[in-house]
């Protein structure tokens, strides 16, 4: 009896000093503000480089490069001619895709540029630039097409794979709901999921287009059908309150698109050719 | 340091409740279900390998190679690597066998610390008895042992309970899945990784409850009267 009065007491008094640690931390909160001036751009300029975070995992918009092992892609140009642009140097952080955001928040980059849609940042708190990209979302099966999938409708009860996190998932929720997938099931990286559909575990996977036809190019074993779902709005994103740091890159963005070097990253990088 | 409590919003969690319960279960069926399976690897493997012979030192490799290397490298090698030469297993599965046989290695060293902390005298006596090998560990010395081996068992289900959170990456809806979902949604980092990890530890704490009431009961039961 005695032991038992002895170890609920200790449980006791754990439950009270967690209760005492949050109370503590949030009692020593609510600090001022570091004031309301934007000094985003400032401080970028004054470092002279524009650290930017992306998921090198999305070939061909950013990738790590077999040969050199140096991250490249659509993105990494884009960003690197901008930066230039703002007369500073673009340095590239590689980070898991499901950690970038947080990052952003906590201040371990300026900006993501990193095939990133307007929809998977949404709930964020951030800023977008313009956007600089319509990416399709399309439906991936394997070669031959077993299941004869044609369409999204074709999805019902079939089992489909999406990376989380992304706006093929969320598009992959709604579908979901609409048609009746038999399970819609969530990997890290949408390579994870394509593995497993050769694999013959799952019978289709919902990805960006570039990124599937740059899959299909490394992998000859599968194949695009349908219609694209839907069009995502890709754009670089910003902590909230960079104003000055998103008008100065909306302004060289609209610079790189007149002087035509963004038709020739384009074409160097996405274009589609199936 | 300014921690601001006031961006804490419960509301998320309530809103995905069923989710997060739903997945409890998911963990906990893979929990019960590997446990179960390093529980019988590890009884037959550590009983085998309480003798010196060659079948041993083959399982002694084993035991070393699941222990030597990362429970998640291990997962991805037999979820992804073995489907590439056409052992294709639902993730489910791959799951449990991962984790089965991981913690079979840890099981298996547990079992044998035991077997080798029952005297002499309870071989002998049942072999004066007329039992053999078999019929003695089984019946005389297992037994015992398995008493002495209960904490150190409940420490290995506490650990596999919290390693299947790495089987999130096999797209097993489960509690780490579901937590990363939310999060990827909803951004709010803090109120979801404080009630997954308190779920998992209400899960591990409300079992090493219920084992020490096991402790304490096997305690009573004769012989060696050595837990309390």
């Amino acid at each position: 009896m005695k032991q038992r009065n002895a170890r609920s007491f200790g449980l006791v008094l754990c439950i009270t000093m967690a209760f005492a640690l949050i109370l503590g931390l949030s009692g020593c909160g609510n600090e001022a503000e570091t004031g309301s001036s934007d000094d985003s751009l400032k401080t970028v300029q004054e470092r002279g480089e524009l650290i930017v975070g992306l998921a090198p995992f999305y070939a061909p918009f950013e990738s790590t490069n077999e040969t050199t092992k140096e991250i490249e892609g659509f993105d990494v140009d884009l960003a690197g001619v901008i930066a230039e642009k703002m007369g500073v140097k673009a340095v590239f952080k590689g980070a898991e895709w499901q950690g970038l955001l947080g990052g952003l928040e906590k201040g371990d980059y300026d900006v993501l540029v990193t095939a990133m849609s307007k929809k998977e940042a949404a709930e964020a708190n951030v800023e977008f630039s313009d956007v600089y990209y319509l990416l399709d979302d399309i439906i991936i099966v394997p070669k031959g097409n077993p299941k004869n999938i044609s369409g999204k409708d074709d999805l019902a009860d079939m089992v489909v794979g999406v990376q989380l996190g992304s706006g093929s998932e969320q598009i992959g929720d709604a579908l979901n709901t609409e048609v009746g997938f038999k399970d819609l099931r969530k990997y890290k990286l949408t390579q994870d999921a394509m593995n497993d559909l050769k694999a013959g575990r799952i019978d289709a996977v919902l990805a960006g287009e570039t990124f599937a036809v740059e899959q299909s190019k490394v992998d000859p074993s599968f194949d695009v059908v349908g219609e694209p779902l839907e069009s995502a709005e890709i754009v670089a994103v910003f902590r909230k309150g960079s104003t000055a740091l998103v008008e100065e890159f909306n302004r060289q963005l609209a610079v790189v698109i007149q002087e035509g070097t963004y038709d020739e990253l384009v074409a160097k990088w996405l274009t589609v050719t199936l | 340091m300014a921690i601001d409590m006031d961006t804490v919003q419960w509301r998320v969690i309530a809103d995905w409740a069923p989710e997060l319960l739903r997945a409890a279960g998911v963990t906990l069926q893979i929990t019960v279900l590997s446990f179960l399976c390093a529980l019988t690897i590890g009884i037959v493997v550590g009983t085998l390998r309480s003798r010196r012979t060659w079948v041993a030192r083959l399982l002694g490799l084993y035991v070393e190679l699941f222990r030597g290397t990362p429970l998640l490298v291990q997962l991805f090698f037999i979820y992804y690597g073995l489907a590439q030469l056409g052992l294709v297993m639902p993730a489910f599965t791959a799951a449990v066998v991962g984790l089965g046989l991981n913690g079979g290695a840890y099981v298996s060293e547990i079992v044998r610390g035991a077997l080798s902390a029952i005297g002499r005298g309870q071989y002998d006596a049942a072999h004066s008895l007329g039992f053999g090998w078999v019929g003695t560990i089984t019946w005389i010395v297992m037994p015992q042992a398995l008493r002495i081996a209960t904490p150190p068992l409940v420490n290995s289900f506490a650990s596999m309970l919290k390693d299947t959170s790495l089987v999130s990456l096999l797209a097993i809806t489960e509690m780490m899945n579901i937590a990363n979902q939310i999060y990827s949604r909803t951004f709010r980092a803090f109120e979801i990784f404080a009630v997954v990890a308190l779920m998992y530890f209400v899960m591990t704490y409300g079992f090493s409850v219920a084992s020490r009431a096991l402790e304490r009961r096997l305690a009573g039961a004769g012989g060696l009267g050595k837990a309390r």
